[in-house]
């Protein structure tokens, strides 16, 4: 059985004005995922995998091409119309943690569901139970200052992961950890995308994370230069 | 959602609290400004309605001035009108101003017989105010006091227009020409006077006959003023000091109950025309409504002026929310990330904007009452012993109406709100992967 197609992605094209020249940072991308899969998109800085992973999340609108989700083109929807899909599909993990500071641990991780309008209690609770199941139970009252580096990717996996989404878009999520502590999230992702079935996209430029994945997708100028699967749940 | 929204906005301005302070200050000034002059205004209103209330809203108060019925003249006699009231300044002696000599003049109490023979009148009164020069026995040198010379049974008559009015020792006077004095208590302490005693009025010896209660009453110059400051003898004893028996400071007529007051003005204007005393003639309500009415154009005016204070708290409330947004581009980022959309963003901005205006409108309240209270008591402490016009600061007590103060923090909330909606839309349009850019 093949499973479904998640994310199917043609001529994508995105450009950068950068004063009066306008930088291609992707032209024309055709990429398909299917549900379930653990991507890497690798290729040096500059090669355009962040500006796509921006795009497969709904954070930008691509200037051509179109990005679909379950058929449905998210780069043709109103801007509430892809914050919605933000806030129910995806979630995000970046570099930099981007947790909120003046917000604790359980604050943070707690956002997404008020802006999904879940009522208080169920939010807390819910928030708990993530904390807990990426090893942080005891933390929820910590602000980020007060965690590690690796705490605080944790913090944000489990803000990514409590709304239940389907797809996990991560952006260089150890290239701010020391190796021991980019490991322990490398597992953790692995684990997630094994154990629940959750969609992983990771962007990466070393190879020993890369690794963790089942494919590996390739960039270089923009463009896609190799691809170990082929979007049909393939890949090594 | 709002209430997410208040959570993190005391959160947000928790973390800067100088600037939230400074920003909060800003408002406050405006709104105690503009309290502070609307509660002391509206205590003045409130003052001015209820002397009148007390003198009786059925009394129709006669001046001295231009005959009134046309426009023009009524508007001189509604100025000249204020000006009695709020200042309670007596016409200078002799009686020279009045324009009109060409009919035959007829002494004022001819007149006040005439109107007080008119079936729509229940009862009337006139005074006459004059400045005198006053030497007693108990006294050395001179003093220069208003002698107030009053028609017989007015006091009984018009109690409203005397508040606190009462003879502490002795009597009142018995008939219109006698020359006796009742005097206040601070003249009497003054003259060294007590009951019997001898007080020289110009060149006319009088006998104090009574001697007044030291009042505490005070008001805003619509009643008669400091009756402690008072010097009082029978009009027709005036008029023969002074001479100008048609001279009038000012008459009160009570219209019988169920009589149009308007119409026993017009009767009483007919009748002191016919004298060759004009004079304007208008209800108490009449003139309560236009002095309240001119009071509450000069309040806005003044609330007007304290609104640019208020605007200039608006901008900074403006300013601070830029600073804020700016500052906060990456959070906004992350928040669209997670799901917020354009609204959400907006709520947080808006609400935390309009929350410095509350803050500002509800310590500016407190303030305000304050400034307003040591207004009323500095004005007070001024006036204290400076003529008629001491009664003045009893009169005003700032006023805290129940929509005063709801205005003013509602107010100020908006005022934080519609400063900060600029500030906040530009927030809520921010594309989210800029904002996660930005430093």
């Amino acid at each position: 059985m093949t499973p479904d197609t998640l994310i199917e992605v043609s001529g994508l094209a995105r450009d950068y004005r950068l004063g009066r020249s306008t930088v291609p940072a992707l032209r024309g991308v055709d990429l398909r995922i299917a549900e379930g899969e653990f991507v890497a998109i690798m290729g040096p800085s500059g090669s355009g995998k962040s500006t796509l992973l921006h795009l497969l999340g709904g954070l930008d609108v691509p200037d051509g091409g179109h990005v679909a989700y379950r058929g449905l083109a998210i780069s043709r929807q109103s801007r509430d119309a892809l914050a919605e899909f933000r806030s129910r599909k995806v979630g995000f993990v970046f570099q930099m943690f981007n947790l909120i500071p003046t917000l604790t641990a359980l604050g943070n991780v707690e956002l997404p569901l008020a802006y999904q309008g879940v009522p208080r209690r169920d939010r807390h609770r819910r928030a708990r139970e993530m904390l807990d199941s990426v090893g942080l139970a005891d933390r929820g009252h910590h602000r980020p200052t007060e965690l590690s580096g690796g705490e605080q990717q944790r913090v944000a996996i489990a803000r990514a992961l409590v709304t239940g989404p389907e797809v996990l878009l991560c952006d260089e999520p150890t290239g701010n950890l020391d190796s021991a502590s980019g490991q322990q999230i490398m597992g953790l992702l692995a684990e997630l995308n094994r154990e629940r079935r959750i969609t992983v996209i990771l962007v990466t430029h070393e190879p020993e994370i890369a690794a963790f994945a089942r494919r590996c997708v390739l960039m270089r100028d923009g463009q896609v230069v190799s691809d170990t699967g082929d979007g049909h749940g393939g890949g090594r | 959602m709002i209430w997410d929204h208040l959570l993190w906005s005391v959160h947000n301005l928790r973390t800067r609290p100088a600037r939230a302070g400074l920003t909060v200050l800003g408002v406050v000034v405006g709104v105690a400004a503009v309290v502070a002059l609307v509660s002391i205004g509206q205590g003045l209103q409130r003052s001015v309605h209820e002397e009148f209330r007390a003198i009786g809203y059925n009394t129709v108060v006669v001046t001295p001035g231009l005959a009134s019925g046309d426009a023009g003249s009524d508007a001189l006699a509604l100025e000249a009108l204020v000006g009695r009231f709020i200042q309670a300044q007596p016409e200078a002696t002799g009686g020279r101003a009045a324009p009109f000599r060409e009919a035959v003049r007829r002494p004022v109490s001819s007149a006040l017989d005439e109107v007080r023979a008119l079936p729509e009148v229940a009862r009337a009164g006139v005074i006459r105010t004059e400045i005198a020069f006053v030497t007693s026995a108990g006294m050395a040198g001179l003093g220069v006091l208003h002698v107030t010379g009053v028609s017989s049974g007015i006091f009984e008559d018009f109690p409203g227009y005397f508040p606190g009015f009462a003879v502490a020792e002795g009597r009142c006077f018995r008939s219109p020409d006698e020359l006796s004095l009742v005097l206040g208590a601070d003249v009497a302490r003054d003259l060294g006077a007590s009951v019997g005693s001898v007080v020289r009025v110009e060149d006319q010896e009088f006998t104090v006959v009574g001697i007044l209660a030291r009042t505490t009453t005070g008001g805003v110059g619509v009643t008669f003023g400091n009756l402690n400051l008072a010097l009082f003898a029978p009009i027709e004893t005036v008029a023969l000091l002074y001479g100008n028996p048609d001279r009038i400071s000012l008459g009160l007529v009570e219209a019988r109950p169920g009589e149009d007051v308007n119409g026993v003005a017009a009767a009483v204007r007919t009748v002191f025309a016919r004298s060759g005393i004009p004079v304007t003639a208008v209800s108490t309500k009449e003139l309560s409504a236009r002095i309240t009415a001119v009071l509450g154009d000069l309040q806005t005016t003044l609330a007007a002026i304290a609104a640019v204070a208020l605007l200039a708290g608006g901008i900074g409330v403006m300013n601070t929310m830029y600073t804020s947004v700016l500052e906060r581009t990456r959070h906004i980022g992350i928040m669209k990330a997670v799901g917020a959309k354009d609204r959400h963003v907006l709520g947080l901005f808006l609400v935390e904007s309009g929350l410095l205006g509350l803050l500002g409108g509800a310590i500016g309240t407190l303030a305000g009452a304050v400034m307003s209270g040591v207004a009323a008591a500095g004005v007070g402490r001024t006036l204290q012993g400076a003529s008629e016009l001491t009664s003045l600061a009893g009169g005003i007590l700032p006023r805290f109406e129940p929509w005063l103060i709801l205005a003013a923090l509602g107010g100020s909330a908006l005022l934080g709100a519609v400063a900060g909606a600029l500030p906040a839309l530009r927030a809520a349009r921010l594309r989210p992967v800029e904002a996660l850019r930005h430093a």
